[in-house]
């Protein structure tokens, strides 16, 4: 065999190795999407924006066999949702291991929008720190790979070139680029669906934008900016706890807001329900408010 | 340079050198060209809107030119069969598409933007795409020019011939599978299922 053809056999039967752990989900009316077998007890990882509102979808099994799969949860905000059918006819991808992803290293994208297992080829093209999604969503890495999104490929996974999984592909979360969420983010949120059927981000109910502060109000610690009040929504969390417009922002519960980012950041699920201090400038003068934190409602879906 | 980089390096140039040997491309008075397969001694396929006329000219890689006449065509499958001198040119070797798994390496070749002979790589997306699994869907990009000429895999086997583009990003050729077909109903049998080489 020539050593194009061991490429090329090694490339196949990555596709045909992992392709046994993807599965067609049919959770919208267009095309079908694809699916990641997670477990061994059936749990299947899927993107959000593939699956309309419903509790059950049908899923297409490697084996040619169809089964129901009962939607567990959901979290826009990553574009992950979790499944679980009773059928067996799966097997689960092996994953690869956190630190093993490079830059450059060959990847594939596989798909199932049919009966059978479709891949495109590239390489990952980008791997950057811990980023938050549009949505507010954490990520533990922003992985970005050239492959060909073909359609019905969101919710399938991109493989290395052994067939470990790497992240599943989503084109919705940041368009016009293929990104895969990674392992460790599909772990998380998945637990917490499993548990909770959701995952949890705290509510202000203001809208705000990054302003410099006066120099004489600037933090020791080096804080330049603060978030501008410029909307209180009328009953929420922040009106009731006080929050004026014309406040500026300078920590949440302890954590310094700089940029929008980080109050995104400081609105985890673990402040929802909880009294916490909140830190403004008004006046010209520092005060701080005891705000008790909202749960941010489900965001109205998009159709895609 | 490790040596398993060159040795992939080398087979794939090897490769290509071999599947430029059977390409010709295919002229028509009033066309633009287009490409076509050696695919028996004396045959030339290609795609059935690539020759709209009886009489063509093909032209090999070396330059040589020789006159074809279109002996069939089949509009459903975009193919056409033209009969050119015997002697003309090293035929190809013809792959079963039928056994082509996803993620397999192959190449395209034709005349993409009028350059003769250019290749350009990708894998198969699914080998049995469009109604009826006709069709190869390929993760490789074909452009004018392209359409008549061969899908390549990793031993050099002819699997397909350049058809279309299915949107920007995926490439559709017509599998070897149904060429073969195509021949034997065009009573050209023996052509069709003659040995790869």
């Amino acid at each position: 065999m020539s050593a194009l053809e061991h490429l090329s056999e090694a490339l196949a039967s990555a596709v045909q190795l992992a392709g046994e752990g993807v599965v067609r989900v049919e959770g919208r009316r267009r095309i079908p999407s694809s699916g990641i077998v997670w477990n061994a007890d059936g749990l299947v990882i899927s993107a959000h924006h593939t699956i309309d509102r419903r509790s059950e979808v049908r899923v297409g099994l490697p084996n040619g066999e169809a089964a129901t799969a009962k939607l567990l949860g959901r979290d826009p905000a990553t574009d992950l949702a979790v499944l679980r059918m009773s059928a067996t006819g799966a097997r689960m991808l092996n994953r690869s291991e956190a630190g093993q992803v490079k830059v450059g290293h060959l990847a594939l994208a596989l798909g199932r929008p049919g009966d059978a297992v479709q891949a495109t080829f590239g390489i990952v093209s980008a791997i950057e720190a811990g980023w938050r999604s549009p949505l507010g969503g954490h990520v533990e890495q922003f992985l970005q790979s050239d492959v060909v999104m073909y359609p019905g490929f969101s919710g399938g996974p991109l493989i290395d070139a052994w067939g470990k999984l790497i992240g599943m592909n989503t084109s919705a979360l940041v368009r016009g680029i293929a990104l895969a969420i990674p392992v460790a983010t599909i772990e998380r949120v998945s637990q917490a669906l499993v548990e909770h059927g959701r995952i949890r981000r705290g509510f202000l109910g203001v809208g705000v934008q990054p302003a410099r502060l006066p120099q004489a109000m600037e933090d020791p610690s080096g804080q330049a900016t603060g978030l501008l009040v410029a909307s209180v929504e009328a009953g929420g969390p922040a009106q009731k706890g006080g929050i004026l417009l014309g406040d500026v922002l300078l920590s949440l519960g302890g954590e310094r807001l700089a940029a929008m980012e980080d109050l995104l950041a400081a609105l985890g699920g673990d402040v929802v329900g909880k009294a916490t201090p909140v830190e403004i400038l008004r006046g010209g003068k520092r005060t701080t408010l005891n705000v008790t934190i909202g749960e941010r409602p489900a965001p109205t879906e998009e159709e895609d | 340079m490790d040596d398993w980089l060159q040795d992939l390096s080398d087979s794939m140039a090897e490769l290509s050198e071999k599947a430029r040997s059977s390409l010709v491309t295919v002229l028509q008075q009033g066309a633009g060209a287009g490409s076509g397969v050696l695919w028996a001694p004396g045959w030339v396929v290609t795609n059935a809107h690539v020759v709209r006329r009886g009489r063509s000219i093909v032209r090999l890689a070396n330059g040589q030119e020789a006159t074809a006449r279109r002996r069939g065509k089949d509009l459903q499958h975009d193919l056409a069969i033209l009969e050119v001198d015997p002697d003309l040119g090293t035929p190809a070797a013809i792959g079963d598409s039928q056994a082509l798994r996803p993620g397999e390496w192959v190449y395209a070749i034709g005349n993409p933007w009028g350059v003769p002979g250019a290749m350009t790589a990708g894998i198969v997306i699914d080998g049995h795409a469009g109604s009826g699994g006709a069709l190869l869907a390929l993760d490789l990009h074909l452009r004018p020019g392209h359409s008549g000429g061969a899908v390549v895999n990793a031993r050099g086997e002819v699997v397909g011939i350049n058809t279309m583009m299915n949107g920007p990003d995926v490439g559709l050729a017509i599998s070897s599978a149904v060429v073969r077909r195509y021949l034997a109903e065009a009573g050209l049998g023996k052509i069709a299922f003659r040995r790869a080489a």
